[in-house]
Order: structure tokens, then sequence, then C-alpha cells
């Protein structure tokens, strides 16, 4: 499957299941036309980040393909590695057919083609090892934004959101089962009551037994629900340790604004700034619309959290999907959440309670990097 | 005479600076406000305002240079919206802050 999708992507070019990662990336249609037309200068916008990201910016050509591993929205659930092949095709930059992958893509196929050929060449630069580290190694990129008609959920990156797909994915197994049922009875009893078959209607309006039993059951069936459901939700109140780093989301009409007070030496706020949308305008290529923000909230991952959220005007959602986190911003009150990010990413997330005219345009960007990296950022910041 | 100096005062310079750039990059102590049994909630409101309490009360107690009350700024702090803080300093000058000081 992740082949076929691959060779369909090839030379289709369309977006296809195992392209949906791609397909985020493409601010226009003729994305990969312009791709093509600019001789390598278009890639640096893939691995560049946003403009307060503390990991560095790529130098040389082959930390640029490196980078480009590191964003974490490459992939698509389930077809990862499709989806990264073919995200590798559309870039191209970093691609030698022949020696990374075994497609069924013959070389001289591309080697008609002069401008794949210029690429592919311009790439031998290069190292062998590292395009095949590239090429090789199953690519594991995680879907930590929303993708175009998706219909799941975006992949966990806390166990609160882990525990959330996994409660939804048991009680729709319970579901599909019961659906099945209902409705295998529902169609036989229109069957084989149909006014041919028994001209005369039954006067039956009452059976005690199976009243009972189709009280009985449901209830039991709702009780095993809800046993996993509530040990879910009164753990995401659980402070299980004491967090490592508070964090304060502050809600403002119409964008958020962070404080990192546990480094603040006297009332002044040495670390606070505001995360404001990039406007569609200013954005670059790769980056996603209406999701981007210029000051991204940076978290070590890893580590506790401790999330407190408010407002300074009128009511707000603090959401992040990724997270598993969706909390109130309420003006005068503080809501806290505790979190724990096990990978590093970048998670998308936007207002969830309508706030006035921008609430659409007031996103949230949580960069989840190494505990060394947030170090160094804080020190760049405070200074 | 003077070589010695200014070579020296070069030394003294160039050794701050290292130190001031040792410093920098050291790594900072990740250590916040503990989670309070007495505020198991969601709600943390109170649980700052507390803090903004303790703290000033522990300054009234124990005067402003003992240093032990360091411990709940930095809770405070860490918990209170700079804003919150801001109005709440205001209202102490002024006389007119709400809570037990």
């Amino acid at each position: 499957m992740g082949l076929l999708s691959h060779v369909r992507s090839t030379f289709v070019g369309k977006c296809c299941k195992g392209n949906f990662g791609m397909s985020r990336f493409l601010q226009s249609n003729d994305f990969q036309h312009k791709l093509i037309l600019s001789s390598g200068k278009e890639y640096e916008h893939f691995s560049k980040r946003s403009y307060s990201s503390p990991s560095m910016t790529p130098g040389t050509e082959s930390t640029t393909a490196i980078t480009k591993f590191k964003m974490p929205n490459i992939g698509s659930e389930g077809f990862a590695f499709s989806s990264f092949l073919s995200t590798v095709n559309r870039n191209s930059s970093m691609i030698n057919f022949s020696s990374c992958f075994k497609t069924p893509v013959k070389p001289e196929q591309i080697a008609a083609n002069p401008v794949i050929r210029k690429m592919t060449t311009g790439m031998e630069k290069i190292p062998r090892a590292l395009r095949w580290m590239c090429g090789g190694f199953p690519a594991i990129a995680f879907c930590d934004a929303p993708e175009p008609w998706q219909l799941g959920f975006q992949d966990a990156a806390t166990p609160i959101m882990q525990g959330i797909m996994d409660l939804h994915h048991d009680i729709f197994f319970f579901l599909v089962q019961i659906a099945v049922f209902v409705l295998w009875v529902l169609s036989r009893a229109l069957w084989c009551f149909r006014s041919k078959i028994s001209p005369i209607p039954q006067r039956i309006v009452h059976g005690t037994t199976i009243e009972i039993l189709w009280t009985i059951f449901p209830s039991i069936i709702l009780m095993f629900i809800a046993i996993p459901s509530f040990t879910l939700l009164y753990s995401m109140d659980d402070v299980v340790v004491d967090p490592a780093i508070t964090i304060k989301a502050i809600g403002h009409q119409w964008y958020w604004s962070y404080e990192y007070s546990d480094y603040n030496n006297s009332d002044e706020q040495s670390l606070a700034f505001d995360s404001y949308m990039v406007p569609e305008d200013d954005l670059e290529l790769g980056q996603l619309r209406l999701l981007e923000v210029d000051n991204r909230v940076v978290v070590p991952a890893k580590t506790h959290l401790r999330v407190l959220i408010t407002s300074a005007d009128v009511l707000h959602s603090w959401a992040v999907p990724s997270l598993g986190v969706k909390c109130d911003a309420v003006p005068g009150r503080l809501n806290q959440i505790s979190t724990f990010i096990q990978r590093e990413g970048v998670y998308y997330g936007q207002c969830s309670e309508i706030c006035g005219t921008n609430h659409a345009f007031m996103p949230i960007v949580v960069e989840a990097v190494s505990t060394k990296d947030y170090g160094s950022w804080v020190s760049n910041q405070i200074q | 005479m003077a070589e010695v100096l200014e070579s020296s005062y070069t030394f003294l310079k160039l050794w701050d600076l290292s130190r001031k750039f040792r410093n920098r990059n050291e790594p900072i102590e990740l250590k916040t406000a503990p989670a309070d049994f007495r505020f198991p909630t969601t709600n943390q409101t109170r649980h700052c305002f507390t803090r903004y309490i303790e703290f000033h009360r522990c300054l009234a107690a124990k005067g402003d240079n003992s240093g032990e009350c360091e411990k709940f700024a930095k809770y405070y702090r860490s918990l209170c919206p700079g804003e919150w803080v801001e109005r709440w300093n205001e209202q102490r000058g002024n006389g007119t802050f709400p809570g037990p000081l």
C-alpha cells in the first residue's frame, strides 16, 4: 500500500492518501511548479522554523536535509512512511532513487527529466551515508496539526491524549457492534412484518421480559463505559508530581500572551511575550495558514509542566489537540492544567471559545524541545 | 609598570568576560511553585492569591531582609499573572488591598 501510494503520488502528482502530509505544505496549487523552477533556493524555506525557534538554523546543505526531518508535520497517521516518501519526492532535494529506495521507478525514467536530473545530481554533494540514512530509515513523522478533510485524531503527544484516543477507540468498538445489532433487529422487523406477509397487524403492545432486558442491558453497557471514562476524567485533574515549569497563557482579543515567571527576581516580568498569528501574506513556504504564530510557546519535552490559563478580557479557550488540552480562559480566574509532553515537536492549536471577530485568528503553537535547548532559549530570552 | 598594569587589567577584563560567558551557559534551574494540597482543583486562583498574601505576611513578620520570604515571592511570581501582581501592589500602596495582610 505504501509503495502503491508512493508511486501514485509520484506519477499522478495528485494528493492521494499517502500524500496528505505534503499537501499541508502547499500554499498554492502551483507549488510543485515553483519548486522545480527555483534552483534550490526555495528549499531553505522547508527547514526554516519560526522566528523564535531555539533550534539551530541550517547552515550547510546536509543540515538542511536533516532539519527537514525534524519538522514535525511531515507525515500522516498510518501512512507515515509512504507520505514521507512522497514528501521526499516532492522535495526531490535529497533523493537518489536508485540507491535510497527500492521502488518500481526506473532510473532512466528519471534521467529523462532534465529538471529532476539537475536536482538529483545537485544532491550528490550530500554524503552518501547521510542520504542513505534519510531514505532508509522509516520516518517517524507525526501529525500534530490538522489536515484537510481529517476525520480522526491528531497524533498523541501526551499520556492524556493517548488515553482519550484509546477510550474513544474502545467505545467505538462496542458502538459499532450495538449499531449493527440494532440495525439488524430493525431491518428484520421491517422485513418480516411487512404488509404482504402479515396483513393483519399484531396487537402486542407490552412484553415485560423484553422491556426488562432492554433496560438492564444498556444500563450495564453504560456502566462499563462509565468506568474507564471517569478514570480518565479524574486522571486529567490529578497533579501527580510537582511540576518543573509554570507557564501562564493569557488570552487577549485577539492573541495569546505568555509569561514564564519562574526566572523572575522581581515583580518585573523578565520573560513574557505576545504570540500573534502570522498573516496569510507573510507566510513562508511550508508554514500553515491560520495556524502559525510569530512567537511560539517553547517548552521542554519529557518534563512535567503546569499551564495556568486565564484571560484579560473575554472568555477564550486554550486548546492543543495533540496534547489533549482544552481549557477555558476565564478573566479573573486561573485554570490549571498539568501536562507531560512525551516527544519533541511542534503542536498546533486554536482558540476554542468564540471570543469575538478575530476568534479564528489567534492560534496556539507549542514547541517542545529538549531540556538543554529550552535552557538556552530561556537564557537568550532573558538577556 | 604601566604595561604590567595594563596587561593585568586586560586579564581581569577577560576573566570577568569569561565568567559572564560561563554563567550565561549555565543550565537554568527548572523549579517552580510546587503543587499545594490546599488547592487540588483546576481553579488555582486562590493558590496565587494565598501565596501573595503569605509573602507579604512573612515580610511583615520577619522583616524585609530576613531572606526567608523569598520562596513565597518565587511562588506567587510563578503563579500569578503579572497584571494581577501589579494591580495588587498598587492597591497595597493605596491601602485598598482586599486581602488580610
